[in-house]
């Protein structure tokens, strides 16, 4: 038996020796299978990475072919820049207020059709559709519930007491970022919703059973079953919810463009004014290429600090 | 504490219109200390009883009372009851020590308390050095070592087990069966086993509570159900291999029956008042395969046989008769051959005599 397996990587080892000198059948098709993903992957996504970082040592002007080299000169006006620092604070406010309301929202439409006995399939399927609709038609419907005039939202919120009668809440410098919280939240919380569900609906009954016989109260199960089972989903939804909410451009530009004075400039916004309203293309993506440094550091310290794999696993 | 099942129906709705009533006007008593195991075939009802008293499951109608305290409605977590499941349930994110102490850890005991418990009862299970293991690097008698732990240290007032050991390989079984009797002889409260292992509720027993489709059959000592059914089903499900029955006739009652069985009449143990009614019509005569013995054609009904399961100690001979299939208990050698004729003498004095049609046993 042994012999036999060194006699049969000994052969492998020779085949993949001519395999790599392009002699071999089988290596061939195997890099013919993979060649497609690789030639996709270089194009769609290491090429673009690639020209931006390149692109953010030069000065260039949108309308002037002519690029000029300034080395780092770029990141030295990224990040000396206040516009900047403030923008990432910003950014961060909107990611991690989205994130979080995210989480709980779709955690708790997850526990609540995962209770459902009848019409469960239905409402699932219902609650999904947010998710489908198009983030354009969502920022229409939102500007006409806070229009003004007719707004419903807008009525509600001034007859509270929020703001004033004739106040357009998503215009106004303390509403503004909560509320393009509220309204991407409307749309994305499902997404966490998707995630959790299957793994909700794959805990046994019997463990809730058990449980009960030992005497745990519904926080109890909860706190003991239900939440260690979904933890690693929780993580992994975390972890996408944050970083898709951190380059979240669409539905902020949309609603505000980055104001009122600001108010929603988050680092995607700014990337944009800086490249196309102040005809910067080099910063801009000095910009960008910062902002991905910035995510990769938070998503390292993440999986160090929870590591999401290890808990789907078990 | 004791444990009173009051005529307790459960029904169910099932979704094309027809309702099923899995558990009919059962009325049972468990006295403290005592080990009832409920048997029967699958979908008997045995499993839904022990839910109702678990709290798992509401009945329809009827009370269950532990002492004076009625628990119908009430919920599992107010019950204080223990209960082993089949599919073992340990929580696979848990520690087997975690496991083991969660039911303390809800109601409250310290920490070192816990530990003391769990390392008691860990020791007593043989799996003190499992304890920082996680459920699922153990095996499947090991887990049901842990489950059954996770109930013990409660100290429960009453004891549940839903087939705990179905899953299990024989001689596994073999191994827990005394383990959970000297357990559940230590704790001393009510225990109430449902399996549809008959040779587990022999040996565990203090008293046996067969059920079918629904309704109790018998109750009784493990021995009692054993020589005494009181109709066919318990007959056949007590018993191992099954009892035998052939269709006969009563010729006429005399002191003793003459019974005609095929073409042989014999004579058996029936007095003319207990067969009254019966004479010149049909009859079920029962009798265990230990108590057919083989002759040949002219002595008792005509058989082919089939053939032979040797066991070692003795062998389980299967034979084609008129009757359809009958095993028998034969010797060890014994040896049967498909040429030869032979004749099943059935021991007269060990014949119990059925209704034919409600399977009652005539007496």
């Amino acid at each position: 038996m042994a012999s036999e397996t060194v006699e049969s990587t000994a052969t492998t080892d020779r085949r993949s020796v001519r395999g790599r000198l392009g002699l071999d059948g089988e290596a061939l098709r195997g890099w013919a299978t993979v060649a497609p993903v690789i030639l996709l992957y270089l194009f769609v996504a290491v090429t673009p990475v690639a020209f931006a970082i390149y692109a953010s040592l030069f000065e260039v002007p949108l309308l002037n072919p002519n690029w000029t080299f300034t080395g780092l000169s770029n990141y030295v006006e990224v990040l000396t820049m206040n516009s900047f620092w403030s923008s990432l604070w910003l950014g961060a406010l909107f990611m991690i207020g989205s994130t979080v309301v995210q989480l709980l929202v779709g955690l708790w439409i997850a526990l609540v059709l995962n209770q459902l006995d009848r019409g469960q399939r239905f409402l699932t399927a219902v609650a999904f559709t947010a998710y489908l609709v198009p983030t354009v038609i969502v920022v229409l419907v939102a500007l006409f519930m806070f229009d003004v005039e007719v707004g419903v939202l807008h009525i509600a919120g001034s007859t509270l007491g929020l703001w004033g009668e004739r106040t357009f809440a998503l215009g106004d410098q303390t509403w503004a970022m909560p509320l393009v919280v509220l309204v991407g939240s409307w749309k994305f919380s499902i997404f966490v919703t998707i995630f959790t569900l299957a793994q909700l609906r794959a805990i046994p009954d019997r463990f809730y059973e058990a449980a009960k016989i030992c005497g745990a109260s519904r926080w109890e199960m909860f706190r003991d079953i239900t939440l260690p089972r979904i933890t690693g989903v929780l993580l992994i939804a975390v972890l996408l919810r944050a970083v898709f909410m951190f380059n979240k451009f669409d539905i902020i530009w949309m609603l505000t463009e980055g104001g009122p004075a600001g108010a929603t400039t988050t680092l995607p916004i700014l990337a944009y004014r800086t490249a196309f309203l102040h005809n910067d293309y080099g910063v801009a993506n000095a910009m960008a290429v910062v902002m991905f440094v910035f995510l990769a550091i938070g998503a390292y310290c993440y999986f160090r600090a929870f590591d999401p794999t290890a808990e789907v696993n078990t | 504490m004791t444990v009173h099942i009051d005529n307790m129906t459960r029904v169910f709705d099932s979704p094309n219109a027809d309702r099923i009533v899995a558990v009919d006007e059962l009325s049972l008593t468990i006295e403290d200390g005592e080990f009832l195991t409920l048997v029967g075939p699958s979908g008997c009802g045995k499993t839904t009883t022990l839910r109702c008293v678990a709290g798992l499951d509401t009945p329809t109608a009827g009370t269950i009372r532990v002492d004076d305290r009625d628990v119908t409605e009430l919920p599992p977590q107010q019950r204080d009851v223990a209960l082993l499941f089949q599919d073992i349930a340990l929580y696979p994110h848990m520690s087997v020590r975690k496991n083991m102490e969660y039911g303390l850890k809800i109601a409250g005991v310290p920490e070192d308390e816990r530990r003391e418990h769990v390392a008691e009862a860990a020791a007593l299970l043989q799996i003190g050095d499992q304890l920082d293991k996680m459920p699922a690097s153990l095996s499947g008698g090991q887990q049901q070592r842990v489950a059954l732990g996770r109930s013990l240290v409660r100290d429960p007032s009453v004891f549940l087990f839903d087939e705990p050991m179905s899953d299990l390989d024989a001689k596994l079984k073999r191994e827990l069966r005394p383990v959970v009797q000297r357990i559940t002889d230590e704790i001393g409260c009510p225990v109430l086993y449902v399996t549809h292992d008959q040779e587990e509720a022999m040996t565990m027993s203090d008293r046996i509570a067969i059920m079918d489709d629904g309704e109790l059959q018998q109750a009784g000592s493990p021995k009692n159900v054993y020589s005494e059914p009181t109709n066919d089903f318990v007959g056949e499900f007590i018993g191992q291999p099954a009892m035998e029955f052939f269709d006969a006739r009563v010729e006429s009652a005399n002191g003793t029956a003459a019974v005609s069985l095929g073409e042989h009449t014999v004579s058996l143990p029936a007095t003319a008042a207990e067969l009254e009614g019966y004479v010149d019509g049909p009859v079920r005569v029962g009798v265990r395969p230990q108590q057919i013995g083989i002759g040949d054609p002219a002595e008792g009904i005509e058989a082919e046989h089939v053939l032979d399961e040797p066991l070692g100690d003795e062998t389980h001979s299967i034979f084609e008769t008129e009757f359809g299939d009958v095993t028998v208990v034969t010797h060890a050698d014994f040896d049967g051959d498909a040429e030869t004729d032979y004749g099943l003498v059935l021991d007269e004095s060990a014949t119990q005599l059925f209704d034919p049609d409600s399977g009652v046993r005539i007496h």
